[in-house]
């Protein structure tokens, strides 16, 4: 058979454009923008409208007011929470950079041993809740905490009180701290080090060096996380509700919590005006933490194949640093998950007795045996399982479509996934419980699953973006033009190139808003019912009532749970570059 | 398969007319090449003709069936011309192997089962791949992909290939090889290709017709001979064949013949005054293998410049010179070794193209 006989037989045609139900491209690319914007903007607009009405929304006999706004300035209580929550944010982004800023440098720049081992430990809290490490913190430095039972009982007296607004906001900068040292990290490994070899060169000690070179190009970086610290520790709900309530402070987002929970007839329009209150603060410090992040390329001086960064030699300091960095985590980290699953094993803990005597098996009993903690754990996995699935999906798509396409709205589409980084969870949360409530034909979604699932989705767009843009940007552009002249629609050459290719970084995603997911507790304590309780809800509500030893266990799954999925996120990470190789 | 023809296309960045008002036909189973530098528009107008790009203006159809019309509102989308693409980076996709690259442009045709493989086979045999068929992108070579990218284009025998750049990521001697069998390929296979490239010598062996653009126009169309011998403007004489470009002015000389005087007053004969409207001056353009070195007292020679020597190259087979002739450098190519220093470079007349100087032509 010759080449020239099938060359020459009959034709092909390009793939037929009568029998294609028309190009679903522009439809789906509207469908995306639509969903995406009603996602992120419902729970807001609903949130708005409501801080400006007289009466509750579902109220007929209600009219256009600013009372809300004025009541809300007015309350004492009110003013006193933002004073505690500001106060409690300048504390801990001060030791949250601190910390950040100096782990960052000393393991990425000095000469430490076990420098790999360090970072990976120094970087693990940001997989643990905060929720979880607040309470590690409170079995052992608590006011009846085992560590501070045991100073009282040696020196008389208990040399600090987490129960107070600079306590807690050291303990917020501990809780973040490693963020902000992920993102220095990141920045100095960007950092051509023959900047500072030349200043070696030119005569500078090691310290020198980082005074007047690595500190300053660090700059970009270190203002960026002021600003994401001062934003956490204004929306951090997990240290104010477990310190802080028990000693009577109130935060703004105790505040929020108490007004909507703890009312019999809770005073809407003040508490929309609460809840957009905090989304203006939150959200003026997002707008320009990102106009920072936009200049900062201006301060990568090389990248790509510059030289690999070389440790300092800091000659015998490198064993006090390492010590340094052992102590640190044995006391922030180590000790307190310890504490915490020894508690979930034991009736007491405490200095005065052995526990070993207390040791018991009632909580994980409970938790087997009461329907609310399996219905809560089970609850958790599902969501997470189906919600993780569900996020990631639509994220492929956003991609997609701010991408890999030429619709119009792309930039705006990725705007709006942007957005939630400025939505605080309990102002989510408050938005999605009142969308549910009030929006005709949606209340069948109250106390479900479902419910969670797509707050938690909203919450996590940010994330899951972050996550998945950059492996999409690494597809070079011919290869889905190639798909499209062969004959390729484009959504086929999404679905059958983009996707396929990106699978790893999709992977990827799923893992991390899994555990995000496992861990969610800010935006759930509005949203759940009897029937849908989640982990991270029944470990408040349990708390709430003074129940220390489940609550403990509960902690104990979700870690379990998260460093499974670490494991994986690891093993998958050694296996991501392979992935990602274009020709 | 069909004729391209393409009509006023134009295409504007803001102010920038990256592709102004370019025309020409590509006849049935014809190879023309746009010929050009970088940025002269090469590749917007091959990018155009794809459907990947939407061009401001114009017209362009394969037989009767219209891709894009500005005045009518017409783009069809990449995915109905039918159009084979090869790129500089071959575009593999890297999840599929050789196979199924080959066989997803079949996959949307709906061409399946035994047929989609005989064809896959006929397509992986016509540029010698069969046997990697089970191989992924990045096993191959960059020759055996530059192979695969083809196959993957013409197992659906597209109706034109558009071919962009495509041995520019080769080496030297596999680019000479990779250019034989692809002109006989296309010979073969009788399929309307455009091929886009900056390469000279790729544009003059494999054409039947080359267009050479420069700031988003056509400057020339013609058979590589044409090109070759009758470049229309000095650009084109540099651009293909790399020639000296010298100024002078036009003079009418003893014998009646035409002539040029340069700055230092030397005069050469020429062939003939160029044609258009006269201008005061006069470019000649010569081609280093047609420059003639020779040593004063040598046997006479006709139609010579006097200059210097300075600057010798040893290219193995030749010897390269550049020699100074008043304010000019003059570049020559010869087998014999000669000194630094004096000596007489022979222009023949015949060799010497002539062109009017316009204002913005090179100096």
């Amino acid at each position: 058979m010759s080449a020239t006989a099938i060359a020459n037989g009959e034709a092909m045609a390009a793939p037929p454009r009568e029998r294609a139900p028309a190009d679903l491209g522009p439809a789906i690319q509207w469908a995306v923008l639509g969903f995406t914007a009603l996602l992120v903007l419902a729970p807001i607009a609903v949130i708005a409208l409501q801080s400006l009405q007289s009466a509750p929304l579902y109220d007929a006999a209600r009219n256009f007011t600013l009372d809300g706004y004025f009541r809300l300035f007015a309350h004492a209580e009110f003013q006193v929470a933002v004073e505690n929550s500001v106060m409690l944010a300048v504390v801990a982004t001060a030791v949250a950079t601190v910390v950040g800023v100096a782990s960052a440098i000393a393991i990425i720049r000095f000469d430490v041993p076990g420098r790999a081992w360090l970072e990976s430990a120094m970087l693990g809290p940001i997989y643990i809740s905060q929720l979880v490490l607040a309470l590690g913190w409170y079995v052992l430095y608590g006011p009846s905490g085992y560590v501070s039972l045991f100073l009282q009982q040696w020196l008389g007296e208990v040399p600090w009180n987490l129960a107070s607004i600079p306590g807690m906001g050291v303990l917020g900068g501990l809780a973040m701290a490693p963020a902000v040292m992920l993102f220095c990290t990141s920045s100095l490994s960007l950092m051509d080090a023959s900047l500072e070899d030349a200043a070696r060169s030119a005569g500078a000690s090691p310290l020198r060096v980082v005074r007047s070179i690595t500190l300053p190009l660090l700059r970009p970086a270190i203002v960026y996380s002021l600003l994401l610290t001062f934003v956490g520790g204004l929306e951090m709900l997990s240290i104010p509700l477990v310190f802080g309530w028990p000693a009577g402070l109130e935060f703004f987002t105790t505040f929020l919590l108490r007004e909507t929970m703890g009312q019999a007839d809770p005073d809407y329009g003040m508490l929309g005006a609460a809840a957009l209150t905090l989304l203006a603060m939150v959200a003026v410090f997002v707008l320009v933490q990102q106009k920072l992040l936009a200049q900062r390329q201006r301060f990568v001086t090389v990248r790509g194949k510059s030289q690999r960064p070389k440790p300092i030699d800091v000659g015998r300091w490198r064993w006090a640093i390492f010590a340094a960095f052992a102590v640190y985590l044995m006391f922030t980290v180590v000790l307190p998950m310890c504490a915490l699953v020894l508690r979930s094993f034991v009736q007491y803990l405490t200095p005065l007795m052995s526990p070993w005597e207390f040791l018991t098996l009632d909580y994980y009993r409970t938790l087997w045996e009461q329907d609310i903690y399996t219905r809560s754990i089970g609850n958790s996995l599902v969501v997470a399982t189906i919600g993780a699935a569900v996020c990631t999906a639509l994220i492929a798509l956003i991609t997609a479509v701010v991408q890999r396409s030429e619709f119009r709205f792309g930039r705006s589409l990725e705007m709006l996934t942007m957005f939630p980084r400025a939505v605080p969870g309990m102002v989510a949360g408050i938005g999605f419980l009142w969308v549910v409530l009030w929006v005709p034909g949606l209340s069948a979604l109250h106390g479900t699953l479902a419910i969670m699932v797509i707050a938690f989705t909203m919450r996590d767009l940010p994330t899951a973006y972050a996550t998945v843009a950059p492996s999409f940007l690494q597809i070079g552009r011919e290869i889905d033009q190639s798909a499209r002249v062969s004959g390729a629609s484009w959504w086929r050459t999404v679905i059958s190139i983009v996707v396929p290719i990106a699978r790893p970084a999709l992977i990827a995603c799923y893992l991390i808003v899994f555990i995000s997911f496992v861990k969610e507790y800010a935006s759930a304590v509005f949203l759940y019912a009897p029937g849908n309780e989640i982990i991270g809800t029944t470990m408040l509500s349990t708390w709430a009532k003074g129940e220390v030893g489940p609550v403990a266990a509960l902690s104990v799954i979700q870690l379990v749970l998260t460093l499974m999925l670490v494991a994986g996120l690891a093993y998958l990470g050694r296996g991501l570059p392979r992935a990602v190789e274009g020709d | 398969m069909a004729e391209l023809v393409v009509t006023g296309l134009t295409r504007t960045y803001g102010d920038v007319r990256a592709v102004d008002d370019v025309s020409f036909r590509v006849a049935d189973g014809e190879l023309v090449t746009l010929l050009g530098p970088s940025g002269c528009g090469k590749s917007t107008t091959l990018f155009a003709i794809a459907g990947l790009d939407r061009a401001t203006f114009g017209h362009i159809r394969v037989g009767s069936n219209v891709f894009f019309d500005s005045a009518a509102g017409i783009h069809l989308a990449p995915e109905h011309r039918n159009c084979g693409l090869v790129f500089q980076s071959y575009a593999l996709w890297p999840h599929m192997s050789v196979r199924d690259n080959v066989e997803f442009p079949l996959k949307l045709r709906k061409v399946a089962g035994a047929k989609a493989r005989e064809k896959a086979a006929w397509a992986l045999s016509l540029v010698e791949m069969e046997k990697l068929g089970s191989r992924y992108p990045h096993e191959l070579s960059g020759g055996q992909q530059q192979r695969v990218a083809l196959a993957r284009t013409l197992v659906y025998e597209p109706q034109v290939l558009l071919l962009d750049e495509p041995l520019s990521n080769l080496d030297a001697k596999l680019r000479l090889r990779a250019r034989g069998w692809l002109r006989e390929l296309q010979s073969r296979l009788k399929i309307t290709t455009l091929y886009v490239t900056h390469d000279q010598d790729e544009a003059l062996a494999l054409s039947d017709r080359i267009a050479v653009m420069s700031a988003g126009k056509i400057v020339q169309l013609g058979t590589p001979r044409e090109i070759y011998r009758e470049p229309a403007t000095p650009f084109i004489a540099d651009f293909v064949g790399h020639s000296n470009i010298l100024v002078g002015t036009p003079v009418r000389r003893g014998d009646g013949g035409f002539g040029v005087r340069f700055a230092d007053e030397q005069t050469l004969a020429l062939p003939a005054e160029p044609q258009g409207a006269a201008t005061p001056r006069l470019q000649v353009a010569i081609r280093p293998e047609h420059v003639g070195l020779k040593l004063p007292g040598d046997a006479a020679a006709a139609n010579v410049l006097r200059g210097r020597i300075i600057q010798r190259d040893f290219l193995g087979t030749r010897f390269e010179y550049v020699v100074a002739v008043g304010d000019s450098l003059l570049r020559a190519t010869c087998a014999e070794e000669l000194e630094l220093g004096e000596v007489f470079a022979e222009l023949p007349t015949r060799h010497c193209m002539t062109f009017w100087s316009q204002q913005g032509d090179l100096p």
